[in-house]
């Protein structure tokens, strides 16, 4: 124990310690022996593929959404 | 938050096919994919989420892509940041956000708002208004 002379008085000389980051990283692992699962409602598109009548619907969609970021 | 209700930026393990594979093919293996836009109203096709994959290996041959940013690779859990990863934009999977693939075991990380605002979006919204690849080719079933 370290002590120290304050205004004529001796104290525990206590250091502050710095201060460590503890950094969590939040890994959860896959479930074992999981199966791929598929999804029931999966399509395949394009983004080019568009219907032309259906781009200006689409983009206002889209812009309605990052908006929200 | 992580959880069942995916959200733009969002990366979980998701069954992807790819558009080369035959109409209802089932995916190879789960892969990282990028929720790249999460509609507030489903589109025509019913499909509110569209997912775009992430690979080290670049995207299909005549297709299109971003390279990520090593920032954004660090965000996301199990991803190896020391490697070049793509987020292949030319083709996507749509699905619905109840989709029970949207479990919260599958979610890895979420890519920034900054990266997605102002990279995955300007792209997509080209995509969209300047595509035309193939007039009408609305989304095909895959399964």
């Amino acid at each position: 124990m370290n002590m120290v002379c304050v205004s004529t008085d001796w104290r525990v000389h206590a250091p502050r310690r710095a201060v460590i980051e503890v950094r969590q990283e939040r890994v959860r692992p896959r479930p074992a022996n999981r199966a791929v699962a598929n999804d029931p409602h999966q399509k395949v598109g394009s983004f080019a593929e568009t219907a032309p009548e259906d781009r200006e619907e689409f983009v206002a969609l889209l812009e309605e959404a990052f908006a929200g970021l | 938050m992580p959880d069942s209700n995916p959200q733009i930026g969002d990366v979980y393990y998701y069954p992807y096919v790819w558009n080369c594979q035959f109409q209802g093919a089932v995916a190879e293996k789960d892969r990282p994919c990028c929720v790249a836009i999460r509609l507030q109203t489903s589109f025509k096709d019913g499909c509110n989420v569209f997912m775009l994959a992430i690979s080290t290996t670049g995207f299909p041959e005549g297709g299109m892509g971003l390279e990520i940013p090593t920032d954004e690779i660090r965000r996301i859990s199990g991803l190896n940041a020391s490697q070049t990863h793509w987020l292949t934009t030319s083709e996507d999977n749509r699905t619905i956000h109840t989709s029970p693939v949207f479990d919260p075991s599958e979610y890895r990380g979420t890519f920034s708002n900054d990266f997605m605002k102002n990279t995955v979006f300007p792209h997509i919204k080209a995509l969209v208004l300047g595509g035309g690849m193939k007039e009408g080719g609305a989304a095909a079933p895959s399964r």
